[in-house]
């Protein structure tokens, strides 16, 4: 099994970094466009729905397809890397956008009324009152989302990049040892999940700090 | 079977070989993952950094057409292939081609069979079946649909030259 | 404390011809109502009467459709540029708005921050109050309504009569001149009624503040108003002092009204 391990390092190194680039292009998406979604503008409404709905209606395969070998043609060119963090990013976004839409709709008009009655402009009632609040109900899908974001990595092997699963599959042809390959695969992937489990775990527990959601606010 | 390699019309990094690729550090070569070609190009020193490994051909064929690789190597078949279906006068054969050379020789594949140890009846009977069948024009007929004539066959070449492990059955 | 009708001082709140729709459904009908500084006016009516529709109005949290709504004798929803009378901006609102405050049925306390953060979060983000300013100011609201121990505690550890106090100091941190309360006793438990009442029994000594509240507690509004407004389908049909509504009303729909509150 150790001579796996350079190849896997080198497969761990670029899902790791697909993982936490596309996490972070993810969060603004998610973010701009599950705000987006609640605007009283209909454009920008319809906009991120278009967004939202694209992304989520075709799958991310396609979409890598589509950024990498495709948008070259028309003179758009990112480099592997680049083109995998926002496919990927932009895929999950849309899902994540759900959630931000549904944990802001979740908080009860009265909250907002509450800011409004004390002079906060929609801004600051947004950043103070609401969001604070909706961050929390967020975490837990978005810890779900980042899971599956880390295991969509392995579709990156479609624009040339050496992922994890693309190294194992490569060892696993060159040895022809299925077996430990896959077992080694299965333990890194596992890891992986488990940090990032633990991480949105933590920042649950640190958002959700002194409050106490029991009973009528 | 030879190697070949599709570039872009003109072949404008005059790419002809293995080592042409590996002497332009600004070339750059794509190739299917797990196929014998990633190892011609390890052996004849073409750097990770210019290799592009597609998970198989039709996405090997988008990367060409995307300009994400300015060469794609694979048997000459396959690329005879891709060539044919393509249909894209963007592309062509890289000509003329000189394949790998590894070890002081120019490295060629050949096909086989492999048969379980205990089957050493099974193999004799096969071997000769097909010394009695290939090169019949029955044979030639029958390949000549997937774009295999006279060229591609091993001629007087034998098994034991090629094998050398000890553990080898064929 | 004085009745209105023999008052001289202009209005602080003038609500006039004043018209609210929901749909096709009209439930503010042509509204005339003035109230002036320091008074404390209690709305009474039945459900659906439009008694909190007239407090949302008030705090800007609706539109009005019909008529005008002055405070201060400056006009809520218009305002006047280059001579010209154009609709209210943010800005304008924001100003008038800061004369008034609310406080909801359902407390609406921000359950992420402790009760002292729920006081100063407005006087620091809206009057741009100093934090330890703020706070100075925060722990004496908490001490005044009998909450001095339960600065650091969250909105979830708080009973709701100690939601409603820590409310009630919310709306006083920003120093409004008027005060609105929509039921604020609705829904709390019946032995935690009484500390709410207490507190606003000593807000209505003050001078500073006008207070207009909408009430289910006939007793309390008997006690503390310096008026009653009657109100059904969203019209006035009776304003008085307590003495009188409660004594012998002039209206036949009053006195059937109160006579089906009072023995319920
Ligand atoms: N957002 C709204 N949309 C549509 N209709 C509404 C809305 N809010 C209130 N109404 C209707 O307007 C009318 C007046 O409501 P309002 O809440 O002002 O009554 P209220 O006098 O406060 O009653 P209650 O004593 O039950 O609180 C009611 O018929 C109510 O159904
Ligand atoms: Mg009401």
């Amino acid at each position: 099994m150790v001579d796996y391990l350079p190849a896997m390092l080198s497969g761990l190194k670029v899902t790791v970094l697909l993982t936490l680039g596309a996490m972070a292009v993810a969060f603004v998406a998610a973010f701009a466009a599950g705000m987006a979604r609640l605007s009283r503008r209909a454009p920008v409404r319809g906009l991120a729905l278009v967004y939202i709905e694209l992304f989520r209606g075709t799958s991310a395969l396609v979409q890598l397809f589509w950024v990498y070998f495709a948008l070259p043609l028309v003179g758009i060119r990112f480099d592997a890397v680049t083109a995998g963090i926002l496919v990927l990013g932009l895929n999950t976004g849309a899902y994540g956008a759900e959630v931000v839409r549904g944990a802001l709709s979740a908080i009860p008009r009265e909250q907002y009324q509450a800011a409004w009655a004390l002079n906060l402009s929609p801004a600051q009632a947004l950043w103070r009152v609401i969001l604070p609040q909706a961050v929390i109900a967020m975490v837990p899908p978005a810890g779900n989302l980042a899971i599956e974001l880390l295991k969509n990595t392995a579709l990156v092997s479609l624009i040339t990049l050496g992922d994890l699963t693309f190294q194992a599959q490569t060892l696993r042809a060159a040895t022809l040892e299925s077996g430990p390959v896959f077992a080694l695969l299965l333990g890194i992937y596992f890891l992986l999940a488990q940090t990032m489990r633990f991480g949105f775990r933590r920042l649950e527990n640190r958002l959700a700090h002194g409050q106490d959601y029991g009973g009528v606010r | 079977m030879g190697e070949a390699f599709i570039v872009h019309a003109g072949n404008p990094k005059n790419l002809h070989s293995y080592e042409d690729v590996a002497a332009n550090p600004q070339a750059k070569l794509g190739l299917v993952s797990g196929t014998m070609e990633g190892r011609y190009a390890q052996a004849v020193g073409i750097g990770n950094g210019q290799i592009a490994m597609f998970p198989d051909v039709p996405s090997a064929l988008s990367g060409m057409r995307a300009g994400r690789v300015d060469a794609f190597a694979g048997t000459a078949l396959t690329v005879q292939d891709m060539l044919t279906k393509a249909k894209d006068n963007g592309l062509e054969r890289a000509e003329p081609f000189s394949g790998p050379v590894i070890d002081g020789q120019v490295a060629i594949g050949y096909g086989a069979f492999a048969f379980r140890k205990e089957d050493e009846a099974l193999r004799q009977r096969i071997n000769k079946e097909l010394a009695a069948f290939v090169e019949t024009p029955e044979h030639l007929d029958a390949v000549a649909s997937f774009g295999f004539n006279r060229d591609q066959l091993p001629g007087p070449v034998k098994a034991e030259a090629l094998c050398h492990h000890p553990d080898d059955s064929l | 404390m004085t009745v209105s009708a023999t008052d001289n001082k202009p209005a602080l709140i003038r609500i006039s011809r004043a018209g609210k729709f929901y749909g096709a459904h009209k439930v503010i009908d042509g509204m005339n109502l003035d109230i002036f500084p320091s008074e404390k006016v209690a709305l009474i009516g039945p459900s659906g009467s439009g008694k909190s529709t007239l407090l949302r109005l008030l705090m800007t949290l609706e539109k009005l459709d019909e008529g005008e709504i002055e405070i201060d004798g400056v006009s809520m929803w218009t305002e006047s540029m280059a001579g010209r009378k154009v609709p209210a901006g943010p800005a304008h609102l924001k100003a008038i708005r800061s004369h008034i405050g609310m406080v909801f049925q359902s407390f609406n306390l921000f359950p992420h921050m402790t009760a002292l953060k729920n006081i100063t979060l407005a006087p620091v983000t809206v009057l741009g109050m100093g934090k330890e300013e703020a706070r100075q100011r925060a722990v004496e609201l908490l001490g005044e309504v009998g909450l001095g121990h339960k600065q650091n505690a969250y909105p979830g550890q708080l009973s709701g009569g100690e939601k409603q106090r820590v409310a009630i100091a919310r709306a006083l941190a920003l120093r409004p001149r008027i005060l609105l309360f929509d039921e604020i006793t609705s829904a709390l438990d019946p032995e935690t009624v009484g500390e709410v009442l207490e507190v606003l029994r000593r807000l209505a000594q003050r001078q500073d503040i006008t207070m207009l509240l909408v009430t289910h507690q006939m007793h309390f509004a008997r006690e503390v108003a310096d008026r009653v407004v009657f109100m059904e389908h969203g019209k006035i049909i009776e304003d008085a002092a307590p003495g009188q509504i409660f004594g012998s009303p002039k209206q036949e729909r009053t006195r059937e009204f109160l006579k089906s509150v009072l023995q319920y």
